[in-house]
């Protein structure tokens, strides 16, 4: 499994929860027909904002230093976000660069923290359609190669 | 599909591993078949 955010096929972990496997099963292990909820204390402390930056260098440094002082953010990582997202940045031009050669309108967003893009591509026609599908599957074969997933949020079924 | 993409992902040893564990709480092949792999997988 990789070791990036993932919601492609069954979750498999050593010593996982059996919840873990349900969820993004696409139902195709079981029917819920019983939930209990644990509710989870409102945290206060919560900012969100929308920031703008001048250049892709200084975003990356923000994240970076976002990091490092977030104390509820455990994880060891040892790459520093910034070397990973410059990484992630150059990813991301070389699919811009993709879509653009073939004159292709889109939208693209995502959430750098965790290298995730969302890459809305609109075709105007069928001839445009079956040219994202291609440029789709570069992309997909690509993240494989690095080691990342095809699908890093919601579930793969969507046809 | 983007099922296609998991058997490119995993590979298929890995999605007839998924399968088999499918198989184990779907006996009966009755859940959402085609979802994650192909039919063919549940043989």
């Amino acid at each position: 499994m990789p070791k990036v955010k993932n919601a492609a096929g069954y979750y498999c972990r050593a010593n996982m929860d059996l919840i873990d496997l349900f969820i993004g099963s696409e139902g195709t292990l079981g029917i819920i027909t019983e939930l209990k909820l644990k509710l989870l204390a409102w945290e206060e402390k919560i900012l969100s904002c929308v920031v703008f930056f001048q250049s892709e260098d200084d975003a990356f440094n923000f994240i970076d230093e976002a990091r490092s002082i977030t104390k509820s953010d455990s994880s060891s990582e040892e790459i520093k976000i910034s070397a990973r997202g410059l990484e992630f940045f150059n990813k991301l031009k070389w699919m811009l660069d993709l879509v653009e050669r073939k004159s292709l309108e889109y939208v693209v967003y995502g959430h750098f923290g965790n290298c995730h893009t969302h890459l809305n591509m609109l075709p105007r026609d069928q001839a445009d359609f079956i040219q994202a599908k291609k440029i789709y599957s570069e992309i997909c074969c690509e993240a494989v190669r690095l080691k990342g997933t095809v699908s890093a949020e919601h579930t793969a079924s969507e046809k | 599909m983007k099922r296609d993409y998991l058997l490119l992902m995993y590979g298929e040893e890995v999605i007839s591993q998924m399968a088999k564990l499918k198989l184990v709480f779907d006996p009966n092949r009755i859940l959402n078949i085609g979802n994650i792999f192909e039919e063919k997988y549940l043989q």
